[in-house]
């Protein structure tokens, strides 16, 4: 910087009011509002940023538990029938034996009869799906489902032939139910061996044989295939 | 008043605090924007933003002496002069020929001047020649740093101090002649 630059510079910085006079009152009165503004301001746009975020997550939980809510929904079917079934097997633990010659006679024709210790029951294509026992769940259903909760919905797979079985649970004897479920469905494999029975003309046809083991339909469930042969 | 105390209130929003700076850096801020913007109310408007954020980069700022503290604002306000000055005005910067020489020249002012006058020497140069003037002699920044701000190169911001400089002795000459 020559000389002369630096006298420039300490005449510049010399100035005083005298030589150029400026109203700063106004100017401040101008400058408030406006930091108060970016206070305000500053507020708003960590407000807008928070109620972002929480749109975001909000969605994200909406749109990540739709699918299991729909599934759960659909589950929330209530069985309706095996209460009932539960009081008349408690009355009378009848043995498997009884129930299986029923059909082995002329009583072929009248199955609706059947009262005894082992209901065979049918379901049909024509039953909704309130009426049906949730078959394929997993243990989400192990707690009882109030009806209110129910959704009926259109079916829109073909419904099963299912007969539902339902084995007594007789403390003092300390059946094993599994090996009682077993002996039961071999004797119902039975009645088509030699031809002695007809699932047809019982119209309960069955595809799949469920047992009812205790107070829980789920968890003590065991599924039998029939066999092809009985298919036929 | 204890700057470093004053500046410590205004980080936690203290209002007082803040008109205690404004208070006193005010009138210095707007003598230093009007160099650059030659019009009042342009000043004004620069020293507004400047002081805005300055308040709001005190919270980040820390402090170590009080000339310190007084180079940075200055150097938003000045950097704030020249954001108007972009916005509000086209600077017509021209580089000089290979020719031209670039030594550096006298202006020829004579030390019974006053700020004043040497003042209103500045306000009449064009505002492209005035910036590089004022932030080369007066601000003391260094050509690089001209270009930078300005977004020039460095070898427009010689020329146009250059020019500047003939400008302002070519004026004080019809001013004596006057």
């Amino acid at each position: 910087m020559t000389p002369e630059e630096q006298h420039i510079k300490e005449k510049i910085d010399g100035l005083s009011d005298l030589d150029v006079f400026f109203n700063d009152t106004k100017l401040w009165e101008r400058l408030e509002p406006r930091l108060a503004q970016s206070k305000s301001r500053k507020q708003k746009v960590v407000w807008l940023w928070a109620a972002a975020c929480l749109a975001i997550m909000g969605l994200s939980f909406y749109f990540y538990l739709l699918p299991a809510n729909k599934q759960q929904k659909i589950y929330a079917v209530t069985p309706t029938h095996a209460k009932s079934h539960a009081t008349i097997i408690k009355e009378e633990p009848a043995p498997l034996k009884q129930t299986v010659k029923k059909p082995h006679g002329v009583i072929l024709a009248k199955p609706e009869t059947q009262e005894d210790s082992v209901k065979i029951e049918e379901t049909n294509e024509r039953l909704t799906l309130t009426s049906l026992n949730y078959l394929k769940t997993t243990g989400k259903l192990s707690l009882p489902v109030s009806t209110k909760d129910t959704i009926p919905y259109a079916i829109t797979y073909k419904a099963q032939r299912v007969t539902t079985m339902n084995l007594p649970v007789i403390p003092d004897a300390m059946m094993k139910r599994e090996s009682f479920a077993k002996r039961a469905f071999r004797q119902i494999k039975s009645f088509n061996t030699e031809g002695k029975i007809d699932w047809r003309e019982l119209n309960i046809e069955p595809r799949n044989v469920w047992a009812y083991l205790g107070r829980s339909f789920i968890a003590d469930t065991i599924q039998i295939k029939t066999p092809k042969h009985i298919k036929k | 008043m204890n700057l470093n105390v004053t500046i410590q209130h205004c980080k936690a929003g203290n209002r007082k605090a803040q008109k205690a700076i404004f208070d006193l850096f005010s009138k210095t801020f707007l003598r230093l924007s009007f160099r650059y913007l030659n019009d009042r109310q342009y000043a004004e408007d620069a020293c507004l933003e400047a002081f805005a954020l300055i308040f709001e980069s005190l919270k980040t700022f820390d402090y170590q002496s009080d000339a310190q503290t007084e180079a940075w604002m200055k150097r938003i306000v000045v950097n704030q002069s020249l954001k108007i000055l972009r916005r509000n005005k086209n600077f017509l910067f021209q580089s000089l020929s290979d020719q031209d020489p670039l030594e550096s020249t006298d202006i020829g002012i004579e030390d019974d001047m006053s700020g004043r006058e040497i003042l209103e020497l500045i306000s009449s140069l064009p505002d492209g020649y005035r910036a590089v003037f004022n932030l080369y002699v007066i601000e003391g920044y260094s050509h690089t740093e001209i270009a930078s701000a300005l977004n020039i190169t460095e070898g427009t911001s010689r020329s146009q101090l250059f020019k500047a400089k003939m400008m302002l002795k070519k004026n004080l000459e019809m001013k004596k002649v006057i």
